[in-house]
């Protein structure tokens, strides 16, 4: 069995160990053939894409578990998508992913009132300002994102959750960003990861 | 292949108000805390729809949907029914960081 | 606090994230998606745990 690791444009020098690649156009498809389904696999994974990350100028990782019966299918896979694929290598052509989470104080829970009314309009207080603190945050890190992917949290302690597309260039200024958002707001625990390979933005039509 | 870059580009608060002290969640198929395994489950969901609930009843507030009889009697239900869960996560035992259970693909795709 | 100052604890959290994007995020062709991957806990993401390897590893020095 193949197993896929993910596409990429623009590779230079030699592969990690373990790891081919086969061109179908301008994709080239990153290959193995060990098909282990252990942590020890997906920790591998990862690093493989990581080393990808530093040895091309577009990474569209492949989830884990897309496994091919051989390179032939593989080839094939690849051929009757190489449009769709191109086009996603071009949107994260020079870019990696940041992921932003953003959690307050487990104090922000509903606590009683005096009536349901009085209830009710505490709690919208508390949505609309935790909204607020978000969309000034979001605002803030697109201007140094090309796109961006926010996780959708109807209940949880995470206020915000998001994976941003930034130009390896604009790195800096990013994080230089979060920073900022962080100092702040000192009550926020804020946590800023990466440069990640660019999963979150691996959409082929 | 290269070693693990340093990920995390930067961490700031006060982390130790949002953490636990013990290893993550997840739901116990021991015998001895089957109940308290399902318990956890449950709550998890009634909270998670407790949760969904009251921001849909927000929303239309927002939107002025609600005349004040209704926000009344829906602030009272879910006062009442964050009080009550209170009261079974006591008896169970559990924290409110035990009842975020995360379906990984599942959760995801929900 | 200044936790990058201990590699140790940011690798903790770089591998719980790093196994949940591998898992959960990037391109599927194949339309088939892994619900169970031996021996890799599934139910194991969000912020909330990566405070908690943090505060685990912590506590532990």
């Amino acid at each position: 069995m193949i197993h896929l690791y993910a596409f990429a444009a623009g590779l230079a020098g030699p592969p990690p160990e373990g790891v081919e690649t086969i061109g179908v156009g301008g994709v080239q498809a990153v290959f193995g053939r060990s098909t282990g389904n252990t942590r020890r696999d997906v920790i591998r994974h990862g690093r493989v894409l990581d080393a990808l990350l530093e040895r091309a100028t577009a990474v569209l990782p492949a989830r884990f578990g897309e496994r091919f019966p051989t390179v032939e299918a593989l080839e094939a896979a690849v051929a009757s998508r190489r449009e769709r694929l191109e086009a996603a290598l071009a949107r994260v052509e020079g870019c990696v992913e940041l992921a932003v989470r953003v959690a307050r104080d487990a104090d922000g829970s509903p606590r009683r009132r005096s009536d349901g009314r009085e209830y009710m309009r505490a709690r919208l207080h508390v949505v609309a300002e935790e909204a607020a603190l978000v969309s000034s945050l979001d605002d803030a890190l697109c201007e140094w994102a090309r796109a961006s992917a926010v996780a959708q949290l109807p209940a949880s302690a995470l206020l915000h959750d998001a994976s941003y597309l930034v130009d390896r260039d604009a790195v800096g200024e990013f994080a230089a960003a979060v920073d900022r958002y962080a100092a702040a707001y000192p009550e926020l625990a804020v946590v800023c990861t990466g440069p990640w390979p660019p999963a979150s933005f691996a959409e082929v039509s | 292949m290269s070693g693990a870059a340093a990920k995390v580009l930067s961490l700031h608060g006060d982390l130790g108000r949002v953490t636990r002290d013990e290893a993550p969640r997840r739901i116990s198929a021991d015998p001895a805390n089957v109940e308290r395994g399902l318990a956890q489950l449950v709550l998890t969901l009634v909270e998670l729809l407790r949760q969904l609930m009251e921001r849909q009843a927000l929303h239309r507030m927002e939107q002025g949907t609600l005349d004040d009889d209704e926000i009344e009697r829906l602030g009272d239900t879910f006062m009442k029914l964050a009080e009550r869960m209170d009261e079974l996560k006591l008896e169970f035992g559990l924290r409110d960081e035990d009842l975020n259970l995360d379906l990984g693909p599942l959760g995801r795709l929900v | 606090m200044s936790v990058v100052e201990q590699p140790r604890l940011e690798h903790e959290v770089t591998l719980v994230e790093l196994v949940d994007r591998v898992l959960n995020k990037g391109v599927v062709l194949t339309g088939d998606i892994m619900l169970s991957v031996a021996g890799v806990d599934l139910v194991y993401v969000g912020l909330r745990v990566l405070l908690t390897s943090v505060s685990a590893l912590e506590e532990s020095r």
